[in-house]
């Protein structure tokens, strides 16, 4: 994927959109491409989550246990992100990702983003924003 | 036709619905109001007598004043739009109501009281209505355009109040018909108005929500005292309320004046009365509107809100000024035939400016200064000075009215202090002193609201709500009981905040208090406060002791290392040997600030053990950590025979370690960094801020540089710390710098803030020529702006089926913003504003709340700069929604059209000269021919498009 494409991608996920085309080229640098088989389990229910997953291609089964069984929650399609939370605290994750068939993903790994951030803080100040925004929008639902 | 009337009334075509539904809603209103007026007022001093006013009055405030607290109540529950449809429904019902008593009642007069009730609903409801209106109109306008609008929306009211007097003296004269029968005509008014509500309900959209969206759950009352607490607290609020004290007086004695005294006496037939209302109401309307249209706007836009509100009291002075000396010097109850004509002129001067004036000037121009309040404050606020200060003042202008002329209402009965005569002349004369009282207190709101109006301009990333209840809580508790109070508290966040206003304030007095609790506490936060907060009170035994004492028993040794350092500062107490016990702490934090506290004191004789130490330690370990660590130490003995040893650290592959060696390195040659420059110039480079800013520090103290383009590149940083340092440095040598700096600002290739930055070091030293030259760069700008959203419009329709089209209109964006950034640059220096000022005003424009901008647009509109800033509110102000609207601006702007359209649409992208926008383009070509053409791409635009792993080298040595 040339760096453009991953500009292209970001800007898409909401999470980023609303950070300048420059900062967004910032974060290209270091998200790297990723290509997974049909049934690659991205994350388990539980693990410690360190990584932004973002659907390039493919789809992604979002699975949950319920008494014993994996109750399937949702389905990611291109652009839509996964673990976003987990590029701001090291929490466990809610639920299993699974690939459903091949897929391609830009992944995004907490430490870098922290590095990133604390570099051009205008880019943790576009997250803080997103949040924001996000949380006027739970409180207002 | 429509256009040009428009264009004449100065409303742009996105307004025009809004403007028009208010407009009718005030005339539709007006006209039944002006029936009642007129109906209320005759009926009422025919059949109750004109003594009865005062008290009338006074009963009409006392319902306008709890009839507001409910309304404060709701105005933050229910939006505005509800709560006016719910007054005019009231209306129509209690209208049904008295006309179906008045038509009961009318063989006989035993039900006088029905008059009264008539006089005091309709002009409780009238108030309300008028004092609800506004934040209505208001809501759906942002704060420029309703400066525009507002004088045209109201001009409904005198039309409205013109036809309906017309109206009424046709129905009096020709047909006939009994005032009485009339009351109806205002509840069908009232259901015309209301039907035109739920029109402008479904198809306008407010711009700015007077009622909050997380509910409010205090009581009327509670509503009440938080406005008060507002009012007090804010200068232009308090200012207001004393403006409206002393502008109801006046109009209440004035009212009387004309109505009870200058009125009966030359019309005592009460038909003959009406027919005069009648008459003066239909002219006096339309010279309303005339004012209204004609004057209102070009006054408030030209003079600015808070000039204009002068005007109403100056008028009134000026009238009751004129009263007076009729009434003192010449008027006699015998010349009454000889003067009725001076007398009845005098008394339609007097009305005019009360009724007409006051609606033509005096309404509008308070009704916008609440723009320099919150909405979410509007309604609580209008409550207060309608519902509280404006019945107050009515009783306080009854009570005068009652002391001087008397009253026989039944229950009070008191004869008035002064003759008919004497009270002629005093009424006026005691409104000419109010009115005065009015100017005065209309100049500080003057100044307080174009303080508001900036102040609503968030500078918060997230918006904020006043919050006026945790204000000053305190209250008359002095500093010291809240020290204590806090520092006992068991809140570490009390605590702190003790801490440090007793750090602030150096109060020496709670040293004790401050060395037990360190010795104390566990907690690393507190402990660090209180160490923060020891060394910085002035030198004695008691905090040294506390200070030692901590490091006897105090463990960590981060809070050690803390003490250290701060005992360091105490150069003249010798606790050395305290210190030295120190130097075998297995922490390397430890070792060093008290090799650094043993190796700075004046008694301390074996440094060189100390140095030797410090080397010996950063030979021996291999990690970056502690390597940095010892490097800091190094630096700070400031030998310069240790410099060697710092140099192969610089080349160290750890970024911490190769900074911490610059900063040693730097430390070490103090004073002699001359012959080094051009390390420090190479630092400049480095990809790590922290080497930056070392570099810049460092610079300082060498010789000018030669070429100062490296530092004036700085001025563009993101990091604020960067940006001063270098600020600092060009500064110091700006005698030298400053023909680079000149040519910087007029460079193409100078970022929005390197100019920004730059004139804050250079305006001041600017020629009237190179002033002249930025304001033509500016202009520039603003014609790039209005292109780049040609462009953009453009855009939206083309290359959809690219992935690129999403980041192309985001590009184009982004340049169009630096383009206005470059405008509001100059608008800022040449309006002589600050920083604040800049940033305000950019967030603002650039938000995609339309209230913001309105905000923004009315800050800069009050700048002081005329010519930019006129053209960039043009612009704002036609909201441009296609390439066609944006061409009509362009064309009002320069005088020329759009040199942009579709067919040299993708020309026009590569002349931006964008290296993203040019990859984009690339790209496209890719998508459509399926490969790559590179050969004419630069090595950003490369970098773009070729599949590279980016290593980021941060090694500068």
């Amino acid at each position: 994927m040339i760096p453009l494409e991953k500009i292209i991608v970001l800007n898409k996920v909401p999470l980023f959109s609303m950070l300048k085309t420059e900062d967004i080229h910032m974060i290209s640098t270091i998200a790297s491409e990723e290509a997974y088989e049909d049934g690659h389990v991205l994350f388990k229910e539980g693990d410690v989550g360190d990584k932004l997953f973002i659907v390039v291609s493919g789809k992604v089964m979002i699975l949950k246990e319920q008494s014993g069984e994996q109750k399937h929650l949702a389905t990611l399609k291109e652009n839509d992100f996964l673990g976003e939370l987990a590029l701001f605290d090291a929490e466990t994750r809610t639920a299993t990702a699974m690939c459903d068939g091949p897929c391609t993903f830009l992944v995004i790994e907490r430490n870098d983003m922290e590095q990133l951030a604390h570099e051009y803080p205008a880019i943790a100040f576009g997250f803080i924003k997103v949040l924001i925004s996000r949380m006027r929008g739970m409180i207002n639902k | 036709m429509l256009a040009r009337l428009l264009n004449l009334l100065s409303i742009k075509q996105n307004e025009w619905e809004g403007v028009l539904y208010f407009f009718l809603v005030l005339l539709v209103f007006s006209f039944g109001a002006s029936f009642a007026r007129s109906i209320g007022m005759a009926l009422l001093i025919s059949n109750l007598g004109n003594d009865k006013l005062p008290i009338m009055m006074i009963v009409v405030d006392l319902m306008v004043m709890l009839g507001s607290m409910v309304y404060a109540h709701y105005t933050k529950k229910v939006s505005g739009i509800a709560i006016l449809a719910f007054f005019f429904l009231a209306t129509t019902l209690f209208t049904v109501f008295i006309q179906l008593l008045m038509v009961i009642t009318e063989q006989g007069h035993i039900f006088n009281w029905i008059y009264g009730l008539f006089f005091v609903g309709f002009f409780f409801f009238y108030i309300l209505i008028s004092i609800h209106v506004g934040s209505v109109i208001a809501s759906y306008f942002t704060a420029v355009q309703v400066k525009r609008v507002t004088s045209v929306i109201h001009t409904g009211l005198p039309i409205g109040g013109a036809l309906g007097g017309s109206a009424l003296v046709v129905l009096l004269n020709v047909f006939h018909l009994a005032p009485e029968h009339l009351v109806l005509v205002l509840g069908f008014s009232c259901l015309g108005s209301l039907s035109l509500l739920r029109l402008i309900s479904t198809r306008l959209i407010p711009v700015r929500a007077a009622h909050s969206d997380l509910k409010s759950n205090k009581g009327p009352l509670k509503e009440m005292v938080v406005a008060f607490k507002y009012v007090i607290g804010s200068k232009l609020m308090l200012f207001m309320s004393l403006g409206l004290i002393a502008f109801v007086i006046g109009n209440k004695l004035l009212e009387y004046q004309y109505q009870a005294i200058i009125y009966p006496s030359i019309f005592p037939d009460i038909t003959q009365r009406t027919t005069f209302f009648a008459t003066y109401e239909m002219f006096a309307n339309i010279a309303w509107l005339f004012i209204q249209l004609f004057l209102t706007a070009r006054i408030v836009v030209s003079w600015g809100v808070g000039a204009s509100n002068l005007l109403h009291p100056a008028l009134s002075a000026i009238v009751s000024f004129a009263l007076f000396f009729y009434f003192y010097s010449w008027y006699s109850p015998n010349q009454v035939n000889e003067d009725t004509m001076i007398m009845l002129g005098l008394a339609i001067f007097a009305q005019f400016v009360n009724q007409e004036m006051r609606g033509a000037l005096r309404t509008p121009a308070n009704n916008l200064l609440f723009n320099a309040i919150p909405p979410n404050q509007w309604g609580t606020n209008k409550a207060f000075l309608n519902g509280i200060v404006f019945p107050m003042s009515t009783v306080i202008a009854g009570i005068i009215l009652i002391f001087i002329s008397g009253t026989n209402s039944g229950f009070i009965q008191y004869t008035g202090s002064f003759s008919d005569g004497q009270t002629s002349y005093i009424l006026p004369f005691i409104v000419f002193i109010v009115s005065i009282l009015g100017i005065v207190a209309a100049l500080p709101q003057w100044a307080a609201y174009n303080e508001g109006v900036f102040s609503l301009l968030n500078r918060d990333l997230f918006g904020r709500h006043a919050d006026i209840n945790s204000a000053n809580k305190t209250g008359s508790n002095s500093l010291r009981k809240v020290i204590e109070e806090k520092i006992a508290s068991t809140d570490h966040y009390n605590i702190i905040a003790a801490l440090e206003m007793i750090r602030v304030l150096r109060l020496n007095q709670f040293v004790n208090q401050v060395g037990n609790l360190l010795l104390k506490t566990k907690k690393f936060e507190v402990q660090e406060h209180c160490i923060n907060t020891l060394a910085a009170l002035p030198l004695s035994n008691s905090n040294i002791t506390y200070l030692i004492e901590a490091m006897r028993i105090i463990v960590d040794s981060t809070v050690l290392s803390l003490i250290l350092k701060k005992l360091s500062q105490f150069k003249s107490v010798n606790f050395n040997r305290e210190v030295e016990k120190l130097l075998a702490h297995p922490s390397p934090e430890v070792f060093v600030e008290a090799c650094l506290c043993l190796h700075g004191h004046p008694q301390y004789r074996p440094k060189q053990a100390i140095e030797k130490k410090i080397i010996a330690k950063l030979e021996h370990t291999h990690s970056p950590e502690k390597t940095a660590l010892y490097l800091y130490a190094l630096g700070e003995l400031r030998q310069s025979r240790y410099s060697d040893v710092a140099i192969p650290h610089l080349k160290s592959t750890k970024p911490n370690v190769r900074l911490a060696a610059f900063k040693a390195y730097i430390r070490l040659l103090e004073g002699r960094l001359e012959p080094h420059k051009e390390l420090l110039l190479r630092a400049l480079k480095s990809s790590d801020k922290e080497m930056k800013i070392a570099a810049l520090r460092a610079l300082k103290e060498c010789h000018p540089l030669d070429d100062w383009t490296p530092i004036i590149r700085l001025l563009g940083a993101r990091d604020r710390t960067l940006v001063n340092e270098s600020k600092e440095l060009l500064r110091l040598n700006l005698n030298i710098c400053k023909p680079f700096l000149i040519e910087n600002i007029f460079s193409n290739t100078a970022s929005v803030q390197e100019r920004f930055e730059i004139l804050s070091l250079v305006y001041s030293r600017l020629s009237d020529a190179q002033r002249d030259r930025l304001q033509r760069i500016a202009h520039n700008s603003l014609r790039n702006f209005v292109r780049l959203n040609g462009l953009i419009k453009i855009h939206q329709n083309k290359l959809r089926f690219s992935k690129t089209h999403e980041l192309i209109s985001k590009v184009l964006q982004e340049v169009a913003e630096n383009h206005l950034l470059n405008v509001l640059t100059v608008i800022t220096y040449v309006s002589d504003q600050n920083l604040e000022f800049f940033q305000r005003v950019s967030r603002g424009l650039l938000s995609p709340s339309r209230a913001n901008q309105g905000n923004a647009l009315e800050v800069l509109s009050n700048a002081g700069e005329k010519r930019l800033s006129g053209r960039v509110l043009k612009f704002f102000d036609e909201r441009g929604i296609d390439l066609q609207g944006i061409n009509r601006i362009h064309i009002t702007l320069f005088n020329k059209p759009l040199d942009v359209n579709e067919n040299n649409y993708e020309k026009c992208l590569l002349a931006l000269n964008h290296d993203m926008l040019r990859a984009c383009l690339h790209y496209i070509q890719k998508e459509k021919i399926g490969r790559l053409k590179l050969a004419r791409a630069n090595r950003h635009v490369r970098e773009l498009l070729i599949e590279t792993t980016v290593h980021h080298s941060r090694s500068f040595y």
